[in-house]
């Protein structure tokens, strides 16, 4: 209990919100580099599952970085990219996190784009290539429509994991909401720590249900419609 | 057979987007196409060696066993599968060399999923092929309203909703109405209503046959149904398994003259009775019946009956339309026909009944002759069971008419038809409804 307080407490004070290390400027940069991080994934994993989906063939490729991005922990990662990304006299406290998150990212996405693709009843596609639509139309007018859901769910799964997952950036001296923990922990303020855990906590809840209102909004009509057909439709009184 | 005036002509898909009435039919050929499909160890052909020619403006319909190779005959035509041999054309030109989305905006294609796209109103999927063709929206619009009151749709109800909206078979005829958008020359049609009740099927194979008629397109048209064949083709293509041509012929010769025992065995035994289904009664010269207009005397019946003084007369109104049979044997002349001294009128016929339906009513009704009757149901005279077993012997000697040629008598309207016998069942012992009695 003395430490809710404690932890209320940090919170109220209003030197915490303010200045380079206040909670809007952390919670900023937290949102930055991980909106960044699935962006790059995105433009990288997107394209390929859908072609790899639409096609048919290089699913085992797909199969294998899926894999690998589960075995491979996100820490060793960022521990790998350090001495890279110092050999190459980048900026060793912000691409060696970035990296380390966008190949978090990917999986979910490369496999959700694939899964959702191959999903779509080949029948349908069958019919649309014997109307005439070409393999770039089918897959356009057709496959990605239908498989937007999945999509943004694979979007929603990389975007939650980037967000939790960036805290470790402070490890490598970059910002981000992490540094509350990080440096709560080397100065023993456990307030501090727990405040920062909250708002990790907070965020990638906040970036949970900000996925599930762009997955009602891009879900193909037609699937809403087969929902609303459950209950006898027009039905006095069921509202 | 009918050779196409417009043979020779490529389909083009400008063509078929710029004047969709130009052409309304084309021949499609296939010249000794095969398929083996790469991944079999049996080294086992799913198409061997197939001929066929259907003229433009028939409906061609394959059938035969599963697996017999139907579909994949049907998807060598629109290019979804190459053949390894042969050739096809159509128009009388190979389809090989043409760009595959090109050909098959020329062409129809329903299957029997019907394929409607879920996440696109019934609108936005009928006009797929006009939208790729790149018709202007208004023209589109058009169309779709078009095509949708065609196949027996209410625009103002279905546009707008999507197909999970729809039951079984009005999906199906969205298919077709989708297939026709660009008023294709050829359509291909895979066990189209393979997916909805018999009932449904019934109508929608009824609904095929009107709108063929009005539109001549070509159709090739599978199923795995004989009786469907049978009552949907011009032409009818039986296949067996490994993919070969076991017959083709116009049904009426399949029936008479199967080519083997595997096309007797396929078509059934009851092959008699199914060619009475290709025939209506319009076809038959009714024998002539002696009439008597309920509430002249007997005599004047007798008398216009001439010699041999029948039994029977067949009393009718002063307007003509029959009310009843008129046991006259003893009766004296000066006797007023009376309307209820007199047995129903039973079995009517239409002439676009079909004989099987005839014979089915004939015996149901104990050998008494059927009575045939216009669309005012006056009669037009008698037919008995042993005209209609005659008329399976004329059959054996021709192919026999075309079944969906409408029968003298006006187009053939399979409504009317079936509900005639069951009009008569719900007024049993009764005059048929509607026809009002002298003085009753
Ligand atoms: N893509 C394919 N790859 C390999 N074999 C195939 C392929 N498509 C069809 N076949 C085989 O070719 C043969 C003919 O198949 P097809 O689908 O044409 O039969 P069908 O007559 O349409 O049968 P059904 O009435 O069951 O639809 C079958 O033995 C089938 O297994
Ligand atoms: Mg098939």
């Amino acid at each position: 209990m003395e430490l809710l307080a404690q932890v209320l407490a940090w919170f109220g004070d209003p030197a915490h919100w303010q200045g380079t290390d206040g909670i809007p400027t952390r919670v900023l940069e937290h949102v930055e580099a991980s909106g960044l991080s699935v962006l790059v994934a995105a433009t990288l994993a997107l394209p390929l599952g859908l072609a790899v989906g639409h096609t048919g063939r290089g699913a085992f490729l797909v199969g294998s970085i899926a894999n690998l991005g589960r075995a491979l922990p996100s820490f060793a990662l960022l521990l790998m990219l350090i001495p890279i990304a110092v050999n190459l006299r980048l900026d060793f406290s912000t691409w060696p996190i970035l990296g380390a998150m966008v190949l978090l990212a990917i999986p979910p996405m490369l496999t959700n784009a694939y899964a959702g693709i191959r999903a779509v009843d080949r029948d349908l596609v069958e019919a649309a290539r014997g109307m005439g639509l070409s393999g770039l139309q089918v897959l356009l007018r057709l496959e990605l429509p239908l498989a937007t859901p999945v999509i943004v769910t694979g979007a929603r799964l990389a975007a939650v994991q980037v967000v939790a997952t960036y805290t470790l950036g402070a490890v490598a001296g970059g910002g981000g909401l992490g540094r509350y923990i990080y440096d709560g922990f080397a100065t023993q303020d456990t307030a501090r720590m727990v405040a920062g855990a909250t708002l990790v906590a907070l965020l990638a809840i906040a970036t949970d249900v900000a996925f599930g209102g762009v997955a009602r909004l891009t879900a193909p009509r037609g699937a809403t419609a087969r929902r609303s057909l459950a209950p006898p439709a027009g039905e006095p009184g069921a509202a | 057979m009918a050779e196409n005036t417009l043979r020779g002509r490529a389909l083009s898909a400008t063509d078929a987007g710029t004047s969709p009435r130009a052409r309304r039919a084309a021949t499609v050929a296939l010249e000794h196409v095969s398929k083996r499909f790469g991944d079999r160890a049996d080294g086992q052909l799913a198409v061997d060696d197939l001929d066929l020619f259907v003229p433009a403006g028939a409906t061609c319909v394959l059938v035969g066993p599963s697996g017999c190779g139907k579909t994949t005959t049907l998807r060598m035509v629109n290019r979804l599968i190459e053949p390894s041999g042969g050739r096809i054309l159509i128009d009388g030109a190979p389809i090989a060399g043409r760009d595959p989305t090109e050909l098959r905006r020329g062409i129809g294609y329903v299957i029997q999923q019907v394929g409607l796209f879920p996440h696109q109103t019934i609108a936005e999927n009928v006009e797929v092929v006009p939208r790729l063709l790149g018709w202007p929206a208004a023209r589109r619009r058009e169309r779709v309203e078009e095509l949708l009151r065609l196949v027996g749709l209410d625009p103002a109800r279905h546009l707008r909703r999507y197909p999970a909206e729809l039951s079984g078979g009005e999906r199906q005829r969205v298919g077709v109405a989708r297939a026709l958008a660009a008023d294709p020359p050829l359509l291909l049609m895979d066990e189209p209503f393979g997916a909805v009740d018999p009932i449904v099927r019934a109508r929608l194979q009824e609904e095929l046959l009107r709108l063929q008629r009005e539109l001549g397109k070509t159709i090739l048209f599978v199923t795995h149904d004989i009786d469907e064949a049978i009552r949907m083709g011009d032409l009818v293509a039986v296949m067996r398994q490994g993919g070969t041509l076991a017959q083709f012929a116009p049904p009426a010769e399949l029936l008479a003259r199967p080519a083997s025992d595997f096309v007797a065995r396929f078509v059934g035994t009851d092959r008699a009775l199914k060619r009475l289904t290709l025939r209506r009664v319009g076809e038959l010269t009714p024998a002539s019946v002696p009439l008597a207009v309920a509430g002249e005397p007997v005599g004047a019946g007798r008398a216009r009956a001439g010699s041999g003084a029948p039994g029977r007369l067949l009393l009718v109104d002063r307007e003509g339309h029959a009310v009843g049979w008129l046991d006259a044997r003893g009766l004296p002349d000066d006797r007023p026909a009376d309307v209820a001294a007199a047995q129903p009128p039973t079995p009517l016929l239409q002439p676009e009944t079909t004989l099987r339906d005839a014979l089915s009513l004939l015996l149901d009704a104990a050998g008494s002759p059927g009575i045939v009757v216009d669309g005012a149901g006056r009669p037009m005279g008698l037919v008995t069971v042993e005209a209609i077993t005659a008329a399976l012997q004329d059959v054996d000697g021709d192919a026999g008419p075309d079944t969906r040629q409408a029968p003298p008598g006006g187009p053939s309207d399979p409504s009317a038809r079936r509900d005639a016998p069951g009009a008569m069942d719900g007024d049993r012992g009764r005059p048929a409804a509607g026809t009002p009695l002298p003085g009753g």
